[in-house]
Parts: structure tokens; C-alpha cells; sequence
């Protein structure tokens, strides 16, 4: 009851503390004195006193104006200026614009084009262009590629503006050429002239956070690899799973419920070495969204988040580099056109040492008649080629791969005479993804844009146990082979058809089709038993349970403009599911607005209905490659959920934004593992070791706030959430909390520049305990070999014990957090930069519990008592790594 | 399973460090509470043990509870348990088949305690057969067959517990059995023929909800320890509650210690408190 109240209070003081009051700074008052003042002086005399800067296209300045009374208005002081001009004047946001009156008859014009990086060629995704002058405006696509529309005789100003660039004025004159091209520069090229920055205030799309891979690199890493997917946690509502592995949660949701995409492609498992680190290799990332909530209609396949990242392109101006080495991993990236700027290309791999360490360290519990030997191996590849046929075409084909393999070999040897035994046990797991991604995009006019993408997805794991003993000694001897293997892959192939329309400023128009077909083989097991004693040798193949699904979705949306102030998205997915002669059918209503307040707060609510038709059977401990993929089916039917949210932006200047965002949300069919069943049996049918038709709900509050500019950057988020699971055969039925439902979740990142050569770095985050089974108490309980006569009643020596649970996940884990630090040194060299980067990952040596367990009753204290046993999987990491940026 | 810690082994070793934690996560808010073990059988005298609970951190042994009073009562037969040491109680009275049995304890400084459960029906088991051809096992041991035949009785749920044992020196040895009958709840995973467990284990458990009423012949293997001494089959029909208790209890001490499964409650049926008063009736065979 209190926590309703609570909830319903905290979506009631959203709307209540949107309502602040606003006051324009066009009746702010300037002190100017009785003189008379050349124009261009009078207004920087202004902008040093109302804090606002202008903007004035052709207006001439070369001018005096005399003015009379001390104290004006800056409204009044405007028409004082503009007094006997065809000018007018407009307040946008701290920037006034000064624009020409017209009397021409007004035509409707379009200007459409790309938006580029002026050092790369890389087309940028999420550009504001914004006509200053109607307040309205468009952003690019994820191929950078704009529209905008206009019925006007006045010259348009347009601001394009991209976090990290120089925001870009362009006076646009009606009926010119539509085309218009933009190549941004970078803020750390200085150019002429600040325009303005607008804000993402405008945005329908809320719960969103956006990420470049400058921001990722600069951050502290572990073992000195900048990480997207512990990244992405470092802000609200994104949750690490254990002990800050790679895996992610968000919103109260699973790590099956995250789309994860890159160029459009469907990434199964996005992590090496058992979560270590992501498969994600920043140096060949340009762009990466992070959706909680407000999912637009174009995005479907999951209930919980959509992580969006996308490749860079290539460098069309010139060959570039990038050369990476640590301790663990060595990386290179090249980029570069490919017989002039209509086609470039891009190759990044990464390779990890850890096999020469292994095989360096050896042993690491030597023994007598006893070898030991483990190797580890990791690294994935990226590469990117696109071209540009004309204005109209361009094609990119995208490949992704990346391989894991863990090889442990034990060898045991007893040759004396009494119990002559040689054995040897070869244990091998590895898990690799492909993806092969083929788009191409067509203009078929200014206001219609259309991408077609074909995807190819492999993920399969494989376990291979090869045992091989040996009893006696020749002829005499005996020896048994057994060679255990598990093999599971999902395929999926994809094809996607795209239109982006935009008929005039009002509606931006996207829809599309999509199908997947996918290939799952859950489980395949071997066994192969060989022994020179006896004949029938065996060799057996367990079900394998290979299925197939064909999911197809038709989806429509419209980035509504209402009013100056009001903006919404609506649209609507609609899918089917078909697999083993059942469909299922699916309608998402998807609806997002935005109301600006005015230019510093925002107002945004959403509500998305989303359907997921696949599962993933996880363990609930690890991370780990051996979970399952496998489609809904009758017996576990596709997965829904729905989620209302709603948030207010606030922007006091140009440095800082806050961000509140509160959260309701609903799943229905998740699917949990039966008590007792393991993942790692897999001759048994996964339908039957799974409780369906489960419930769960999470709701939450987020509180962001960033600096975003200056020497001293960062952000401060915390998350406060609940998340519960309900089956009916688990806990009684009784609803019982999800693993991660942390209370509290906070991280605080700050990044300073000490100076061009120097800058630092600092993460702290604080979690609440996971959520754990564990018992309370201990019970005697009847023996393995129950009383079967009075003679035979083992009694109290052989009487085994039982644990006593007061429910599933009732009892906490310590609180975790961790501080790391970073430092990087950059030199600009004849050939690029040189950066050498320190990081110290969990600096003051926290012990973070990953696994807790009791020790056995032997080894209790002296008092008797037991103790609990932790086992942290990091202490303190240092790292030091280097990288050249050639250019 | 083997990979289960062989990964969890792979994983301490690449970046794992061990110690002790210092907060005890509230698990010494845990009061005890009275304890119930005990199974009763027609024409064998009504006998169980009582207990205390302990916290998990408490290392002792469990303490026995000599100071309880303990009645059973089933229709208007009412008979009192007596102290007989070691936390056990029990009565000259003899269990009758088909009955329901309400034991009540109540133990000073504890609330009162009570469990109901009946005594099935005895139940028809016949065509015991041993085979003894010979074949190999995973172990590199020899293994023979063994088969048998339940008339399940008609228009009731049954539950059924096996083992197989021999008694060598006063002791009891259960065998290790397999068998690929889908019925046995326990049984473990099939090879693609469907024909034979992968597993080996202790007991079967399993319900007649695949042959209701019919009569139901189950094939074995087992593993040979020592084919001199008699084989001792045990199929018992036993209550719900019981196999419930029988069945969770299986599979918590199967995943005990295993990270990558959900820990499970063992599900008894002592309101108050925690434990098991079972029923079974039981079916001997000793196969020389």
C-alpha cells in the first residue's frame, strides 16, 4: 500500500514540479547611459549584460544609434536598433536572432542532405538541424541523412548541432539548391563562432542515453579496455549483474530482455573471458543508444531495452590508425578511402595475451605426478566497407566476429607398482558470434528515405570433455576414453526494409517491414565411450531439439510536431511469431510526448506495449556462454510487457542538465528455470526444466545530472527501483524479489582536463546487495537410507541435514562499490597521438562479494559457530596500456 | 554438472580471491524451531525424532528434544509417544493400513506443532527377475538387470519409493540403479534410445501417472558390488506429503553446493515447524 502511495505520489509531483514559471530576458533591463553607441559595440554591451548572444545573417552594422533613456528593456533597445530596418528580431533560448522582413511570395522548399564529420567523412547520427527562426526542426537518421521543409520567403537560419562539434549556422535563402550537405568540426577545432547549442529538451524520444566511444576511452577501465557495456551501467536504470560483469539489467528486466544490435545486426552474447570484458571494440564504434523506455515503433524483439550501436564507417578523407597495447589485449584499427571519398573501409581486431600468460605462468598448483595446463584465447574482428554509387545511393556491408575458447588439460600419473594409473582430462569451452550485416540506402526523393538491410546472425557455443585413463601396465592394462560433447547455436537471418518521410515540418514519417528467421539447436549432446575390456563401444547423439521460427512485424510511427512546444511520437509494431504450426500475433501501441515548458525544462511521458518471442534459459549466478536461446512456444509463450514513464528535463545553462525519469512496468510470460534444474544438463528437454507464465513488475525513480562542458565533466545518476517475480510453482507462489532488485543504485564519473597533455578520470558506484536464496537456518532431516526396520535406523552418525529457507531471494549480499581512476597522458607526435593510460580498477581494494557460501561444519570455530566465505573476483587491478593515433 | 564446477573452477582461478565476510546478511535474525523426522508404516510400531533447528552459522549438532509431549491420533485411536533418548519417541501401538494419522507435539518454549498424513494402501508387487548378463558400465563396472511388476490400484493418486541394497556386515549398501522409464520422476536424463538413465542414484521416486491403474512393470540396471550376497528390493507406497518431502529432498541435496542452481526448499508437512511425518507401506523382495 505505501509503496502505491508512494509511486502515485512521486508520477503526481512529476507534472507539479514541471510547472515552474518562466520570465524572457526580452524585458530584462540594460543599462546603456545617454550616448551614443556604434551598433556592433552596443550589441556586445548587450550580450555582457542580458547573457545572450546574437545572431545576424546580412544585417549591417555599420551604424550609429543614439540612445535617450538610461535604462531599457532589451525588447526596447532591440526596436531601437532595428528602427527604419527591414529586420526583425526573435529570442531563442539565450540567442537573439536578427532576420530580414521579406514581401516575396513565400515558396515551399526542402532542404535535405547529410551530416558529416569534417575530419572523417563519418556521417553523424542524432544532428539537431533547427530553423531558429520557426522553431522547428529535424534530426538526422542513423545514416545522418536529413529533411526539412518550409513554406516560407524569409531566409532560414539552420543550426546543426552534435554534442562534441561546433554547432554550425547556415543561412539558407528559398530557392536555392534543397541539397544541402554539413561537415561539423569537432570542439577541439576551434572555429569563428559559438552559435547555439539546442538541447535534447525538444526530444520525443526520452529514456535514452547516448554514448560516443571518446566518452567510453576516456573512462577508467578495467585492465585498461574501455568497456561499452560497463559503461552503459554507469548511468540510471542500467544495472551490472554480478560483480560488475558485462552482463546488463535495466528496468527491473533480465539480460535476455536487452535488443542488442550492431549496424542493425543481432548480437547473442556480448561478452568475452565469462563476462570479462564486452565483444564490443570501441575503437570501431562511432555511435551508441542505449532505449529503457519509450521504445519508437521501429524497434521491437525485446521488453526491456534496445542497445543500439553502430559501426564506424570509415575515414573518407585519408587513411587513418589506431594501434593498442595492454597487458591483456593488443588491438589495432585501420580506416581510409578506397580510390577517392566514395568509398572507404574500416578493419579492427583485437587479441587478447592471456594465453601467453597461461602458458608463461604454467602450473599454478604444481604437484608431484601431476601436470596441469589452461589456456585462454579471445578476439574479434570488425570490418566495414561502404560506397557511395551517387547522391542518391550508398551501400555498406558490415562483418563482425569474435571467438572465446578456454582449454584446461589435467594430467595424473601413479607408476609405481601396487596401483599402476595414468590418466588425462581435456576440458574445452568456446563460444564465438558472426554477423554479417548488408544495407543499402536510397533517396527516392528529398522528403523519402529508404534503407534495406539483409543480416546474418551466428552464435554457438561448444563443450568438449575428453577423458582418457589408463589401469596396470601392458598387456594387462586397461583403458576407458570418454569424450562428452555440448553443442547449441541459434542463426537467425534477417531482412529489413526502412522509409524515412518527411512531407513537411509537422510529421516525420517512418515504417517498415521486417523478418527473421531463426535457427536454434538448444542443446546437442554426444557421448563416445571406448574400452579395451569389453566390446560395445558407445557412441550416442541426445536429442538435439533443433526448431525453427519465422518472426515478421510490419511497424509505423510519426514524430508528430503539434505546437512549438508539443511534440509527439506515435506509432504502432505489429508481429507475428510462427513456430512448430502455431502463431502468435502481436499489436504494440507505442506512444511518446514532449512539452517544453520553456527553453531550460522539458516534460516527457511515454507509453509502449512490447512483445519479445524468443527466451533465454540462464543460469542465475554467471553471465556465462552456456545459456540457451530458444523460441516461444506453446509451452512457453512469447513474453509481453508494459511500461509508462515519464520524466522533466532541466537545463539551468549551457553546462548542466537534470534529468528525473520515474517508471512503471509490467511482464507477463517470463520464463525461470524449475528449482534444481541446471543449464548444464542438456539432454534433458529445456521445455521441462522451465516454470512459465511468470509475472514481474519494476517501477523506479532516476535522477541524472550532467555537466557537459568545460575542463571538469561528468555525471552523477541514482536509481531508486523495485523489481518482483511471481510463478506460480516457485516460492509458493508467493512473489518473491528479482535477483537484481537493488534499492539503490548510484554512480558518480568525473572526467578533467588538466591540460591538452593530461586528463583524469574517476568512477565510483555504490549498488545495493543483490537479491540471493540462502538459508536461514539447518534442520535434521531423514537419512539417504531411510528407517527400514528399527534394526536397520541409522540414526543421529548418519543422519543427513537440510537447509531452511524463509523464501526465494529474502536475504541480501553486502552493498557493493568500488572507485576507479584513471589517468591519461597525450603527446602529439609527428606521425598522431600517443596516449599512455593508467587505470586502477577498484583503487581502495573493496572485496565484493560474487559468490557467498558456508564453510562445512568440520571447520567451525572453536565456539562452534560456521563462518560465511566470500570469494571476490577482483582485488585490485592496475593496468597501463598505449595508444598511437596515426593520421 | 561436471562442467558446472569445472567452470566455476576456471573462473576462481582466473580472477578469484577467498575470505572471510564479515557481515553475517541478517542470518542471525533466524529463530529455531522444533523439528519432525519420522515415517510410519502399517504393522511397525510409530517412531520419530525430534529436533531443533539451528542457524546456519551455528556449527553444533542438532539439539535433541527430550522434554516434548507427543500424541498420535488417527479416528478415535489416540496413543501417546514416549521418550526413548536421543530425541526419539515412540509407541507399542502397531499403524494400521488406509488410515489418516494426526501426530501432535508440544515442546515448552515452543508453539505446538502437528503434521497429518496417511498410511497407503498395500499395494500388489510381483514378477521380481534378476537378469545377470553382464555388460559395462560408465564406471568400468559389471551391471545386471532387474525387473518387477506394480498392480497400481485404480481411481487414487500412488506414489512409489525404490531401492536396492544388500547388508554386508550388519550394514546397509544401497546399489546404484539406472533405468530409462520415463515414470521414475528421478530418474535423470535418457539417451537418444530412450532406453537407459545417463545417471546412476540411490532410490526411484515416481507416481503412477503414467499407468493409473494398470499394472506397470519397471526394468533396472544395477551396479555389482558383490553378487554373493542377497539383493533386498524395497518398494514402498507412501503418502503424498511423504513423497513431496522424499522428492524435494532429492533434488536439494543433488544441486547442494552447485552456484549455477536455484537452492530448494524441501518441502515438508509439520505445521509450526519443519520436517516430514510421513506413510508408506512397504514391499519386500530378497532375491538370493
Amino acid at each position: 500500500m505505501l509503496r502505491q502511495k508512494l509511486k502515485l505520489l512521486l508520477l503526481v509531483g512529476w507534472w507539479h514540479t514541471a510547472l515552474l514559471a518562466q520570465t524572457t530576458k526580452l524585458d530584462m533591463p540594460i543599462r546603456l547611459g545617454n550616448v551614443e553607441w556604434k551598433v556592433d559595440q552596443l550589441l556586445k554591451e548587450i550580450e555582457s549584460q542580458a547573457e545572450v548572444s546574437f545572431a545576424y545573417g546580412d544585417l549591417s552594422l555599420d551604424r550609429r544609434v543614439i540612445l535617450t533613456v538610461p535604462v531599457l528593456t532589451l525588447q526596447q533597445v532591440l526596436k531601437e536598433i532595428l528602427q527604419g530596418k527591414s529586420f526583425d528580431f526573435k529570442l531563442v533560448g539565450d540567442k537573439v536572432l536578427i532576420y530580414p522582413r521579406s514581401a516575396e511570395q513565400s515558396t515551399n522548399t526542402t532542404i535535405n542532405g547529410y551530416v558529416t564529420d569534417v575530419t572523417s567523412g563519418e556521417a553523424l547520427i542524432g544532428v539537431t538541424v533547427y530553423d531558429t527562426l520557426f522553431r522547428r526542426g529535424a534530426s538526422t537518421n542513423v545514416y545522418g541523412y536529413y529533411s526539412y521543409s518550409r513554406n516560407t520567403n524569409l531566409d532560414i537560419p539552420l543550426v546543426f548541432s552534435y554534442v562534441g562539434y561546433q554547432d554550425t549556422l547556415v543561412w539558407f535563402r528559398p530557392g536555392d539548391e534543397s541539397r544541402l550537405d554539413i561537415a561539423l568540426a569537432p570542439t577541439d577545432q576551434q572555429l569563428e563562432e559559438v552559435i547555439i547549442e539546442t538541447s535534447r529538451l525538444q526530444d520525443t524520444q526520452m529514456s535514452v542515453n547516448s554514448f560516443s566511444p571518446k566518452d567510453i576511452q576516456r573512462l577508467p577501465s578495467l585492465m585498461g579496455e574501455p568497456d561499452l557495456l560497463k559503461t552503459i551501467t554507469l548511468t540510471p536504470g542500467i544495472k551490472f549483474g554480478a560483480d560488475n560483469a558485462s552482463g546488463f539489467y535495466v528496468r527491473g528486466g533480465g539480460p535476455d530482455q536487452n535488443l542488442i544490435l550492431l549496424d542493425g545486426a543481432t548480437i547473442y552474447n556480448p561478452t568475452h573471458a565469462f563476462d570479462l570484458f564486452s565483444t564490443f571494440n570501441t575503437s570501431a564504434i562511432k555511435h551508441i543508444d542505449v532505449i529503457k523506455g519509450g521504445f519508437p515503433a521501429r524497434y521491437s524483439g525485446r521488453l526491456s531495452s534496445v542497445l543500439d550501436v553502430r559501426m564506424k564507417e570509415g575515414n573518407t578523407q585519408k587513411v587513418t590508425g589506431e594501434l593498442g597495447l595492454g597487458y591483456l589485449l593488443s588491438k589495432f584499427t585501420i580506416e581510409g578511402p578506397l580510390g577517392g571519398e566514395n568509398t572507404s573501409f574500416l578493419v579492427s581486431g583485437r587479441r587478447t595475451f592471456m594465453d601467453l600468460i597461461f602458458k608463461a605462468v604454467g602450473d599454478f598448483e604444481p604437484a608431484e605426478n601431476r601436470e596441469l595446463t589452461q589456456d585462454i584465447i579471445f578476439g574479434d574482428l570488425s570490418a566495414k566497407i561502404n560506397h557511395r554509387f551517387s547522391n542518391k545511393d550508398q551501400f555498406f556491408l558490415s562483418y563482425y566476429g569474435s571467438g572465446d575458447r578456454i582449454d584446461v588439460t589435467e594430467k595424473e600419473m601413479n607408476l609405481d607398482d601396487v596401483f599402476p594409473f595414468e590418466s588425462e582430462m581435456d576440458v574445452e569451452l568456446g563460444w564465438s558470434n558472426r554477423i554479417v550485416a548488408a544495407r543499402w540506402n536510397h533517396l527516392f526523393s528529398d522528403k523519402l528515405f529508404a534503407n534495406t538491410t539483409a543480416t546474418y546472425t551466428k552464435f554457438d557455443i561448444n563443450v568438449d570433455l575428453n577423458s582418457r585413463e589408463t589401469y596396470g601396465r601392458p598387456p594387462n592394462s586397461t583403458t576407458n576414453i570418454y569424450i562428452n560433447s555440448f553443442d547449441s547455436e541459434i542463426e537467425d537471418y534477417g531482412l529489413k526494409l526502412q522509409f524515412d518521410y518527411f512531407p513537411n515540418t509537422a510529421h516525420n514519417i517512418k515504417f517498415g517491414i521486417n523478418a527473421v528467421q531463426h535457427e536454434f539447436r538448444p542443446g546437442v549432446s554426444g557421448i563416445q565411450i571406448e574400452t579395451s575390456d569389453f566390446d560395445g563401444d558407445i557412441d550416442l547423439e541426445f536429442d538435439d531439439q533443433a526448431t525453427s521460427s519465422l518472426e515478421a512485424s510490419v511497424f509505423f510511427e510519426d514524430e508528430l510536431t503539434i505546437t512549438d512546444r508539443l511534440k509527439t511520437n506515435i506509432g504502432v509494431h505489429a508481429a507475428l511469431l510462427d513456430v512448430e504450426g502455431t502463431t502468435y500475433h502481436s499489436f504494440q501501441p507505442r506512444i511518446a510526448m514532449n512539452y517544453q515548458l520553456n527553453d531550460r525544462v522539458g516534460l516527457s511521458a511515454s507509453y509502449t506495449e512490447m512483445a519479445q518471442f524468443i527466451h533465454l534459459l540462464t543460469n542465475s549466478t554467471l553471465g556465462i556462454p552456456l545459456d540457451l536461446w530458444v523460441p516461444a512456444t506453446p509451452d512457453a509463450p512469447p513474453m509481453q510487457s508494459k511500461q509508462v514513464a515519464a520524466g522533466v528535463s532541466y537545463r539551468p545553462s549551457r553546462q548542466y542538465q537534470f534529468t528525473f525519469e520515474t517508471y512503471y512496468k509490467t511482464m507477463d510470460n517470463l520464463i525461470a528455470y524449475k528449482e534444481g534444474a541446471t543449464f548444464t544438463d542438456a539432454q534433458e528437454p529445456w521445455q521441462s526444466k522451465i516454470e512459465v507464465e511468470g509475472e514481474g513488475e519494476a517501477y523506479g525513480f532516476e535522477f541524472f545530472l550532467q555537466k557537459k562542458t568545460g575542463k571538469t565533466t561528468g555525471w552523477l545518476g541514482y536509481t531508486l527501483s523495485w523489481t518482483d517475480r511471481q510463478f506460480e510453482n516457485l516460492n509458493e507462489g508467493r512473489v518473491f524479489p528479482y535477483k537484481y532488485d537493488r534499492r539503490h543504485d548510484i554512480s558518480l564519473v568525473g572526467m578533467h582536463e588538466v591540460s591538452d597533455k593530461i586528463n583524469l578520470s574517476a568512477s565510483w558506484v555504490f549498488a545495493t546487495g543483490n537479491a540471493v536464496s540462502f538459508p536461514y537456518g539447518r534442520a535434521t532431516a531423514l537419512p539417504d537410507i531411510p528407517a527400514l526396520t528399527p534394526e536397520f535406523d541409522p540414526g543421529t552418525p548418519t543422519a543427513i541435514s537440510m537447509d531452511v529457507f524463509e523464501g526465494r531471494n529474502t536475504v541480501r549480499m553486502p552493498n557493493y562499490h568500488r572507485l576507479d581512476i584513471g589517468i591519461n597522458f597525450v603527446k602529439q607526435k609527428k606521425r598522431g597521438i600517443r596516449t599512455w593510460n593508467l587505470s586502477v580498477y577498484n583503487t581502495y581494494v573493496n572485496q565484493n562479494p560474487f559468490i557467498i557460501y558456508t564453510n562445512d561444519p568440520e571447520s567451525a570455530t572453536a565456539s562452534g559457530d560456521r563462518e560465511l566465505i566470500q570469494i571476490s573476483s577482483y582485488w585490485i587491478v592496475p593496468s597501463i596500456t598505449y595508444n598511437f593515433k596515426f593520421n | 554438472m561436471k562442467y558446472s564446477f569445472i567452470i566455476l573452477a576456471l573462473t576462481i582461478v582466473i580472477c578469484g580471491c577467498e575470505g572471510e565476510l564479515k557481515s553475517d546478511l541478517g542470518l542471525g535474525d533466524y529463530s529455531p524451531e522444533v523439528v519432525i523426522t519420522g515415517a510410519i508404516a502399517p504393522g511397525i510400531q510409530p517412531r520419530v525424532r525430534l529436533t531443533t533447528s539451528l542457524p546456519t552459522l551455528d556449527g553444533r549438532d542438532f539439539p535433541t528434544i527430550s522434554n516434548a509431549f507427543v500424541e498420535v491420533t488417527a479416528g478415535d485411536q489416540v496413543f501417546d509417544l514416549q521418550y526413548e533418548g536421543d530425541g526419539y519417541y515412540s509407541s507399542e501401538e502397531l499403524i494400521l493400513p488406509g488410515m489418516e494419522y494426526e501426530l501432535v507435539a508440544n515442546v515448552p518454549q515452543y508453539a505446538p506443532v502437528n503434521a497429518v498424513t496417511n498410511t497407503p494402501s498395500l499395494v500388489r508387487v510381483h514378477s521380481f527377475e534378476k537378469i545377470d548378463t553382464l555388460f559395462l558400465s560408465d564406471f568400468g563396472m559389471p551391471t545386471a538387470r532387474l525387473s518387477f511388476v506394480i498392480d497400481d490400484p485404480t481411481d487414487e493418486t500412488n506414489y512409489y519409493e525404490f531401492i536396492l541394497y544388500q547388508i554386508r556386515d550388519g550394514a546397509v549398501s544401497m546399489l546404484p540403479i539406472r533405468t530409462g522409464n520415463p515414470s521414475v520422476e528421478n530418474a535423470g536424463s535418457t539417451d537418444i534410445l530412450g532406453t537407459r538413465s545417463t545417471d546412476y542414484i540411490q532410490k526411484f521416486l515416481m507416481t503412477d501417472r503414467f499407468f493409473d491403474g494398470q499394472a506397470f512393470k519397471l526394468e533396472l540396471d544395477f551396479l555389482v558390488f558383490d553378487d554373493t550376497l542377497p539383493l533386498v528390493a524395497h518398494v514402498k507406497s507412501v503418502s503424498e506429503d511423504y513423497y513431496r518431502y522424499l522428492e524435494t529432498l532429492y533434488d536439494a541435496s543433488e544441486g547442494k553446493g552447485n552456484p549455477f542452481i536455484e537452492p530448494i526448499s524441501v518441502v515438508g508437512n509439520v505445521v509450526g515447524g519443519q520436517g516430514i511425518f510421513g506413510g508408506y507401506t512397504l514391499h519386500e523382495e530378497v532375491l538370493e
